[in-house]
């Protein structure tokens, strides 16, 4: 909302502050004042003159010599290159000087040989902007009406120099889109009272009811609506006072009628709509639902198909209006109309709502219906505006007004005691200053003890409820004088969950790792949702997304890591490790998706740049798995996790890659990116992992034991196997284990070769197997045996050749 | 030659043979030369078995001196090359302390995520549970609880990223609050509790506009909550997180789920509240917007709003960062360019 300082000022007396001043208390109390315009930073040496004399310039084809009477002695000669500008007229006049709009300083100059001490402007030229100059003036310079006074400075018509507070008005204060509303507002910081001009309504013999009659279909739709009928009308333009009030608040003058109703909406917050009555065919106006397709051409000229949500203005037949959102083409306003039908009312604000929504029609109007209307001065609005019609357009009020008045009448009272205004604020008020707000907002109210019972007025409809009222006493105080304590109450430790320190350990353990945190989007393609997962399950999508990239939730977190790898390896950055710490969602047998919170990691080439030291290895399958392991087993999860090999999953390589079971129960995957994925995304041999962390959360864990520290110690041997290239590292391990007997505490593989000097088609691992007894010295023969029937299992299960 | 003659004639052998000894194992073969098993000592002593048997004592007390003062010489001697060996040793393994230390993996916690951190353990520490909720919302959760039913102006149906009529993607993590409040339990004291996490607009992503951010809301619910204990609490937040010397203002402004509403302010810190582009020549920069929840939204979740009352608070994480430091565009947080993660290594 705009609010010309200058109009404000006719409400209130503004005398004793500025506009920052009050453009600051303002935004301190309740609204936010975004911005204070100016049309121009400085309008001196801006000037009404009148063009005397316009000759053609000798040599140049549009270019005028002028002589300007600026109320001085002598006129000014000035070379104009406008079009329009002609003898008698007046216009702006920017002397020597001056500074226009764009920054030009105006200066004494000679064109063509002819002296030019000024420009004759356009209202660009001065500051206005392209979109509130009337059309006529769109192109050219500015022709004032007859009636100003040659050699003023041009702010007087124009208000270059007002100060314009560009409020930002929250949906709960629809109020303030009025100037009244605002002129209240101001009224309650200022502690003034706002001042308001009688509005009175000379009506002639004419009745209304020989005119028009009004009816409503469905009462809740229109809870009013009320019709004013002016006959014997010139619809000009209007005059330059009101004109100029639109343009500081942005809207473009038209002509009086249309100018009339935008000035009145601001001033009341009510919007009107004018009807040429000739055109309207019928002399009784039904408001209903349109017809299901029903069709009707829009003051824009565009025809309309309309839905039984919408709202129209019917001649008894067919629409003359979209009610509250736009007039329709037939019978709108022209220079020619003699007879207009004016309409004040109130409609349902959700279907006005949606209709501008979904015609795209949101106006100056259509958004004050949406918000809510001071439904006390829809008539003294109405009023206000035939006055000024007839007045400016030598017109007659016909007697009456054609009304529906569906409004269940209702005293809003309110009532809240001092106690619970202390209480709710922290404060420390006494009743005497309670009551000084009320006065200051012009709240009557009456007092019974400590408790206020306030009849809110009807241009505050936003006060319902006690917690609105202690909003009122809060910022009319002052929040700057409300004190600062804690909550006083029990208090209860707080701390993270589980969930949450295992969330944070993990973070601080993948970047000792290497790994840099990522947070990708949640959002990504149908196809790249399902990649790189061994979830079974459908996707979830959003319904309209704003782009094909972001219209699924993802149901891994490797896709967005592979991205992130490729996006920082095009820039050149090296050595990339990334991890991710999300959600993903899958479509559930419920209303919501399930959600699981897991962590991925994506690394390439090494996790250390070379260094003078050492070249480290480029980051492989067993990397991964032993950052994993570590992981776990920081986490310290009682059951066992087993690495089984996993072929099936499309976008991983089918001969690296292990899905991780639990009881199981999948909880995560580790292997190589695909080949084939490797190339889509530019990326040399990529290694990912994925771990469902809820389940690790919600897993058994092992409770910290403290051990005797043994005494004795252990011993060790070692064996060397030669095995058929088929025979894993875990089928040994087990056979180990399992024949290992009691004082085997641990078994190492510390070699693996597979090459020219053994058979082809075997390998010879090498194992150290740890033996201990916490209770005693080994006995040497006991180790012999355990080791050797460890061997004989080697070889009869695996066929093993020991070396 | 007497025996004793010969002992005194061999310890100055030996003795000038230590002297002149500048390698260990020259000494040790002086040892064994002298003192070993078959050394010259031993020698000379096996001779005695010929003395009187008056003249042992006195020959035998001269040898075991002789050993003595031998053994002695060779321990020192030996002490000093060992010192004249190491301090050669040393010289040699002089290094270049200036070339770089051996290259340890390091990775770094995103910007958001160390705002985040931060931002939780302040309100811990003050007695805050930190409650994560499903990302993927119900309407009703979302909108409704939150006091904007469904034709409410505030709710843009534009804004929001729907999946069904009733589920969207959250619009901010306020629903977290409601439906902790549904089940908390306050015989067992106060609800105090911050909801942080991702949030969802249908927004065009741009330098100031992402279609995905983070939020984190507050809430405490007791009997008695004012708003001078939500100015007090923010208060202390603005310091912490902005610095000692901070000072807040509250500003009315409209929320549905809350009356009254304030928007709140930080002077600024970067010129200290006396103007500049920062806090756009105001001296204060919008941080968070709170107010005392709205009864219907107590009474919503079972709660008697004439008994209880609570504040609330939001505010967002990328905002903070990007204020805090500066950060020009919001796209970066999502990008994860290593050069703009690493730019943040240094954990407070
Ligand atoms: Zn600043």
């Amino acid at each position: 909302m705009r609010v010309s300082y200058g109009w404000l000022n006719e409400y209130i007396d503004l005398s004793e502050t500025n506009p920052e001043k009050l453009a600051d208390k303002i935004t301190l109390t309740g609204i936010e004042t975004e911005d204070i315009i100016k049309i121009a930073k400085n309008a001196q040496n801006i000037v009404v003159g009148e063009v005397i004399e316009a000759d053609e310039v000798e040599g140049s084809d549009h270019l005028k010599h002028t002589y300007v009477n600026i109320g001085k002695n002598e006129p000014s000669s000035i070379v104009c290159g406008a079009p329009n500008v002609a003898v008698g007229q007046k216009v702006i006049v920017a002397l020597p000087e001056a500074q226009l709009a764009n920054g030009i300083k105006i200066k004494e100059s000679k064109i063509k040989g002819i002296e030019s001490n000024g420009m004759i402007c356009s209202l660009q030229e001065v500051g206005f902007s392209e979109n509130v100059i009337p059309k006529k003036y769109a192109k050219g310079i500015y022709v004032f009406p007859e009636d100003v006074r040659i050699g003023v400075n041009v702010s007087e018509y124009l208000g270059l120099e007002d100060s314009i507070l560009d409020l930002a008005i929250t949906p709960n204060r629809a109020d303030a889109l009025s100037m009244r509303g605002v002129a209240y507002e101001v009224g309650a910081i200022l502690d003034k009272k706002p001042q308001f001009k009688e509005v009175s309504v000379e009506e002639t013999d004419s009745l209304i009811e020989d005119f028009v009659s009004v009816s409503v279909e469905a009462d809740e739709d229109v809870p009013f609506y009320s019709m004013r009928v002016i006959e014997n009308l010139t619809v000009n333009e209007s005059p330059i006072w009101l004109q100029n009030k639109l343009m500081l608040a942005g809207i473009r003058p038209l002509d009086l009628v249309v100018d009339v109703t935008n000035y009145i909406m601001l001033e009341y917050g009510q919007p009107l709509h004018a009807f040429d009555y000739d055109k309207i065919d019928a002399k009784t106006l039904k408001v209903r639902r349109a017809q299901q397709s029903e069709k009707m051409v829009t003051l824009d000229e565009v025809e309309r198909t309309l839905t039984t949500q919408d709202l129209v203005i019917t001649n008894g037949e067919k629409p003359i209006a979209l009610a509250g959102v736009m007039g329709g083409f037939d019978s709108h306003i022209t220079r020619k109309t003699t007879t207009v039908a004016l309409e004040s009312a109130l409609f349902n604000p959700s279907l006005i709502r949606k209709t501008a929504q979904k015609l795209n029609l949101r106006s100056e109007s259509s958004s004050r219906f949406e918000k809510g209307i001071n439904e006390g001065t829809s008539i003294e609005a109405l009023n206000k505006a035939a006055h000024l019609i007839a007045d400016l357009g030598n017109g007659d009020i016909v007697t009456g007004v054609a009304a529906v008045d569906n409004r269940i009448a209702k005293e809003n009272s309110v009532a809240i005691s001092l106690s619970r205004i202390n209480r709710s604020l922290g404060t420390d008020l006494t009743i005497k200053e309670v009551e000084h707000v009320m006065d200051k907002l012009a709240f009557p109210y009456e007092k019974k003890e400590e408790t206020l019972t306030i009849s809110v007025p009807s241009r505050r409809w936003d006060i319902t409820i006690p917690a609105d009222l202690l909003e009122e006493v809060a910022r009319i105080y002052g929040y700057n004088n409300i004190p600062s304590t804690l909550p006083s109450g029990e208090s209860i430790p707080g701390e993270l969950s589980q969930g949450q320190k295992m969330v944070r350990r993990t973070q601080t353990f993948m970047e000792e790792q290497g790994f840099s945190q990522a947070i990708t989007y949640a959002l990504t393609t149908p196809a790249k949702a399902k990649e790189f997962t061994w979830i079974k399950g459908e996707a979830v999508s959003v319904q309209w997304p704003m782009s094909e990239e972001r219209q699924t939730l993802r149901m891994n977190l490797i896709t967005g890591l592979l991205e992130t790898l490729q996006y920082n390896l095009s820039r050149r950055n090296t050595e990339v490790a990334f991890y991710e710490i999300g959600n993903i969602f899958i479509k559930g047998e419920k209303e919501l998706p399930r959600q699981e919170k897991h962590l991925a990691g994506a690394v390439t080439g090494s996790l250390v740049a070379k260094n003078w030291i050492t070249h480290d290895p480029e980051v492989d399958y067993y990397t991964i798995k032993g950052i994993i392991e570590k992981l776990l087993e920081s986490i310290g999860i009682s059951d066992s996790i087993e690495f089984e090999l996993e072929e099936t999953i499309q976008t991983l390589h089918p001969g690296q890659t292990a899905r991780l079971t639990m009881n199981n129960d999948i909880i995560g995957l580790i292997g190589r990116v695909h080949p084939i994925k490797e190339r889509e995304h530019d990326l040399s041999e990529t290694f990912v992992f994925e771990l469902n962390l809820d389940a690790l959360v919600k897993a058994k864990k092992q409770e910290n034991v403290f051990d005797i520290i043994p005494k004795y110690p252990g011993t060790s041997r070692d064996i060397a196997l030669l095995v058929d290239e088929s025979i894993t590292h875990a089928q040994i391990e087990k056979v180990i284990n399992k024949a290992g007997g009691d004082w085997l505490a641990n078994v190492r593989l510390f070699d693996l070769y597979q090459g020219s000097s053994i058979p082809k088609g075997k390998k010879s691992l090498a194992y150290t197997l740890d033996y201990l007894n916490p209770q005693s010295t080994l006995v040497e023969e006991d180790v012999n045996n355990d080791f050797d029937r460890v061997k004989e299992q080697l070889i009869e299960q695996l066929n093993v050749e020991i070396r | 030659m007497s025996m004793q003659e010969e002992l005194k004639g061999l310890e100055q052998q030996a003795f000038e043979s230590i002297k002149n000894a500048t390698e260990l194992n020259v000494l040790d073969a002086i040892r064994i030369e002298y003192l070993g098993k078959k050394g010259k000592l031993t020698q000379v002593l096996k001779g005695m078995r010929n003395l009187d048997a008056s003249q042992r004592p006195i020959v035998g007390s001269l040898a075991n001196d002789v050993r003595d003062k031998l053994t002695v010489q060779l321990e020192e001697t030996k002490e000093k090359l060992e010192m004249k060996k190491m301090k050669e040793k040393i010289t040699q393994e002089k290094i270049d302390i200036t070339l770089p230390g051996k290259n340890i993996p390091r990775g770094y916690a995103h910007v958001i995520t160390q705002i985040m951190e931060e931002l939780e353990d302040l309100f811990i520490g003050m007695g805050y549970q930190v409650v994560e909720g499903p990302e993927v919302e119900a309407d009703s959760y979302n909108f409704e609880r939150m006091n904007l039913p469904k034709d409410h102006p505030a709710r843009d149906m534009q804004d929001t990223f729907y999946i069904t009529e009733e589920t969207l993607m959250r619009t901010h993590t306020s629903p977290v609050q409601a439906r902790t409040m549904d089940t908390h339990d306050f015989s067992k004291g106060p609800l105090k509790m911050i909801s942080p996490g991702k949030v969802y607009r249908r927004d065009n992503d741009d330098a100031t506009h992402s279609h995905q951010f983070h939020q984190i809301e507050g809430l405490v619910v007791d009997k008695n909550i004012s708003m001078s204990d939500l100015k007090g609490t923010l208060e202390i937040f603005a310091k912490k997180m902005f610095g000692e010397e901070r000072e807040i203002r509250l500003r009315p402004s409209y929320f549905p789920f809350t009356e009254p509403s304030v928007e709140v302010d930080v002077s600024c810190f970067r010129c200290g509240g006396k103007g500049c582009s920062v806090c756009k020549q105001t001296g204060w920069i919008e941080i968070l917007g709170a107010g005392i929840v709205h009864p219907n939204v107590l009474e919503m979740s079972g709660i008697d709003s004439t008994e209880y009352s609570g504040f609330a608070f939001g505010m967002g994480p990328d905002r903070i960062a990007m204020l805090k430091y500066g950060i020009d565009d919001i796209r970066h947080f999502y990008q994860n360019d290593l050069r703009f993660l690493e730019q943040f290594k240094v954990r407070r």
